[in-house]
């Protein structure tokens, strides 16, 4: 062979295995997400790092609670998306039933390990031993208080809440009525916000379920305390439930919110909040951990949030693992904070509102993504929602998780949602609707135990 | 039987006109309805394959607290709601069929509410509805009256719901608006010139003859009211104290959020025994009172 062909030669090679690289098949993932455009252009930023695979969005719903219709339809008709996010309500059931796929040799295989995730959310990915999911954003729910309407009535401003007795004080002065006896001021409404008779439960120390996820005990004494306290709060301090409920009516749209124009002193609300409040900048109020119910109790909160799955027929799970792995992890939460601080830019000068957007970083469960948002934004807020942020962070660590509420999860919810209604309007005393939740909810997780596929 | 040439070309061309509508009818429609009927004997969750269990889902839907419940629910709404909206309706299209000025745009006007997608039906009505500044107790404050609080009360959210549904009475309107102008002219004459007064003239000569067509708005209105479901799942999530959970509202919940589909089948037979046998009744009792030429 002659030198001049031996060069032909290589350089035909050389090509071929170039080109054969840079034509490497490219893999397109189908994720049902969030399609806002922060969360598009994350996506693509995704793309941009992984040449080789792409990412097909679309939307999983509009109602985050009713994401499992569109989801269910497509894993009966074997055409569930790749991967997609799943609500933590519903989590556990289906993971039981083996709708997603097993990660666990993924995490062994990459290192990813329980102690770089907040623990909560972690453990809620797990059913039978097996790892089904990935903890995305989270949120967590603390107390606010208005400082300004603690000024009026002569309150501390900087003394917040710490006991439900201090919750009872502090409405005594803080509702107001009018001559006619209407009420035009609450102190506090223990089921406004993003409460939910959850939280109270939790911080008496109650406990929805066995330890082994298999006996509802909602009418543990401690929750049929906590339900007592929320119908005696509303008697007494609210002129009832419907009373309240129909003062709340009124208040539609954000600029209308019952807390920014004083109307409403206190709420127990989610980390979200402090988004919102970002834009009354003259709004001053402070945050706190949810009020105990006796003095040296340990506070506590409760957290839902988002889960990202692969699901158990895909395709391609190693692509699939690839994308919700960075999506949950520091780069995704670096994209995404940049694509939503550009995107919050647009919306200050559409809206034309005061100041400056601010990141108020999201939740993520990833602690090594919380710690690069942090560094990076954090310097940047106001010291005091510095100091506010820090703390719906640090109640990662200490709250407690959706998936807590078992594998009937979605049922569990809403019968304690119609508990309550019940207690509060006096349809039947707290004790008997949470027997009767008790009931209702054993059954239909019975039912779940019975059907669940995964070994 | 024996057809021409032509007819058999005619009966082709018939089934073949028809066949896109036949096919997906029977296909998509057809096809689950006969799946439900099996699913409602087993227990699926659609992520398993369905286990056979009998009549199992139905003694525990009689068993079910929260389906009476939803019955009582959907019963009363349809209670209130078919006879309310038939008087309205019929007294409106009586006024819509008067020789008045702009009577156009009346007609446009009463008829505009049934076009509205339901979402934004139920959200304008969620500020109607509002107990402080909705325009309904607004008005009824005015009168001295003060408002209950609606969508937040046990007591009046399903009757606040009925008055919403009521706004849109504008296809019945429609459909008595052709009944009426359907009334020969010459019955009327006679009856003139026989010295019958407007009364007469309407009670026995408009309402016998618009009988077929109220019995129509009968009919489909029982069927679409046992159906209730966006103004509760939008406006109250079946609240409060499950005061709106309306039959199909609870059905959905079954079949979608708690992965109950054999039980939520069950369901959906049960709604359809009863819508049967009440129509079939309708049916019955209509020759005692429709009166056909």
């Amino acid at each position: 062979m002659s030198k001049k062909k031996l060069t032909v030669l290589l350089s035909v090679l050389c090509l071929l295995t170039f080109s054969s690289v840079a034509f490497a098949e490219v893999v397109t993932i189908t994720f049902w997400g969030w399609i806002s455009p922060e969360w598009v252009a994350t996506y693509r930023d995704f793309e941009k790092q992984h040449p080789n695979i792409k990412i097909k969005e679309s939307l999983v719903s509009q109602e985050w609670a009713s994401t499992s219709e569109k989801f269910l339809a497509a894993m009966a008709a074997g055409n569930a998306p790749d991967a997609s996010i799943q609500n933590s309500h519903q989590f556990s059931q289906w993971a039981s039933q083996e709708a997603f796929y097993d990660i666990t040799a993924f995490t062994k295989k990459d290192k990813v390990l329980a102690k770089d995730w907040f623990a909560p959310q972690w453990k809620g990915t797990f059913f039978a031993g097996k790892q089904f999911a990935l903890p995305g954003i989270t949120d967590t729910r603390v107390l606010y208080w208005n400082k300004n309407m603690f000024k009026q009535v002569g309150l501390n401003p900087e003394v917040s809440p710490k006991t439900w007795k201090d919750l009872e004080d502090f409405s005594e002065k803080l509702t107001k009525k009018d001559a006619s006896g209407k009420y035009i001021q609450f102190g506090f409404l223990p089921y406004w916000g993003n409460s939910w008779t959850w939280i109270y439960g939790w911080l008496n120390g109650g406990r929805f379920l066995d330890s082994k996820g298999k006996k509802v005990t909602c009418d543990d004494p401690r929750i049929v305390y906590a339900l007592d306290w929320m119908v005696k709060f509303y008697d007494k301090y609210c002129g009832g439930a419907q009373v309240a409920a129909s003062f709340l009516q009124g208040f539609q749209g954000a600029a209308n919110d019952p807390f920014v124009t004083n109307k409403v002193a206190m709420q127990i609300n989610g980390n979200w909040q402090l988004w919102f409040f970002a834009t009354f900048p003259q709004l001053e109020y402070g945050a706190a951990p949810p009020p105990v119910p006796k003095e040296g109790m340990k506070p506590t909160t409760w957290s839902c949030g988002s889960y990202y799955a692969i699901s158990a027929n895909t395709k391609h799970p190693e692509e699939a693992w690839t994308f919700i792995n960075w999506l949950a992890g520091p780069e995704g939460a670096k994209a995404l904070a940049k694509n939503v601080l550009e995107q919050r830019k647009k919306d200050w000068q559409r809206q034309q509102l005061p100041g400056e957007p601010v990141y108020v970083p999201d939740l993520f469960n990833n602690r090594q993504a919380m710690k690069v948002l942090q560094d990076e934004y954090l310097p940047k807020l106001p010291a005091k929602v510095q100091d506010e942020f820090k703390l719906v962070t640090d109640a990662l660590n200490w709250t407690h998780s959706c998936t807590e509420m078992g594998l009937a999860g979605l049922t569990y919810w809403n019968e304690m949602d119609a508990a309550t209604q019940a207690a509060l309007y006096h349809k039947m005393s707290a004790k008997d609707a949470l027997k009767q939740c008790k009931e209702r909810v054993q059954k239909a997780l019975d039912d779940a135990w019975a059907q669940v596929k995964v070994k | 039987m024996k057809y021409s040439n032509l007819k058999k070309q005619e009966i082709f061309a018939f089934y073949t006109f028809i066949s896109p509508w036949l096919i997906g009818f029977i296909l998509f429609t057809g096809g689950p309805v006969i799946a439900s009927l099996y699913f409602s004997l087993t227990n699926y969750t659609v992520l398993s394959k369905p286990e056979f269990i009998g009549f199992g889902n139905y003694s525990s839907l009689f068993k079910d607290p929260l389906f009476w419940t939803s019955l009582y629910n959907t019963i009363y709404y349809a209670v209130f709601f078919i006879p309310l909206g038939i008087l309205i309706a019929f007294g409106l299209s009586i006024l819509l069929n008067q020789n008045v000025k702009g009577l156009a745009i009346y007609r446009t006007v009463y008829y505009l509410p049934s076009i509205v997608p339901a979402v934004a039906n139920a959200i304008l009505w969620i500020w109607l509805l509002n107990p402080q500044w909705g325009l309904i107790n607004t008005m009824l404050k005015m009168l001295g009256i003060e408002g209950p609080g609606w969508l937040t009360s046990e007591q009046w959210a399903k009757p606040g719901l009925i008055l919403m549904s009521l706004w849109g009475v504008g296809s019945w309107i429609i459909i008595y608006l052709a009944g009426l102008q359907g009334v020969p002219e010459q019955l009327y004459e006679a009856a003139e010139v026989d010295g019958a007064t407007k009364l007469q003239r309407f009670l026995y000569i408009t309402i016998p003859l618009m009988t077929p067509t109220i019995f129509f708005t009968l009919v489909t209105g029982l069927i679409g009211a046992f159906q209730v479901f966006t103004q509760a799942y939008i406006m109250t999530n079946g609240g409060p104290v499950n005061s709106t959970l309306f039959y199909a509202l609870y059905l959905f919940r079954n079949a979608f959020n708690y992965l109950k589909m054999g039980y939520a089948s069950s369901m959906a037979w049960i709604l359809f025994l009863i819508v049967l046998t009440l129509t079939l009744v309708q049916f019955k009792l209509a020759n005692k009172w429709v009166f056909y030429e």
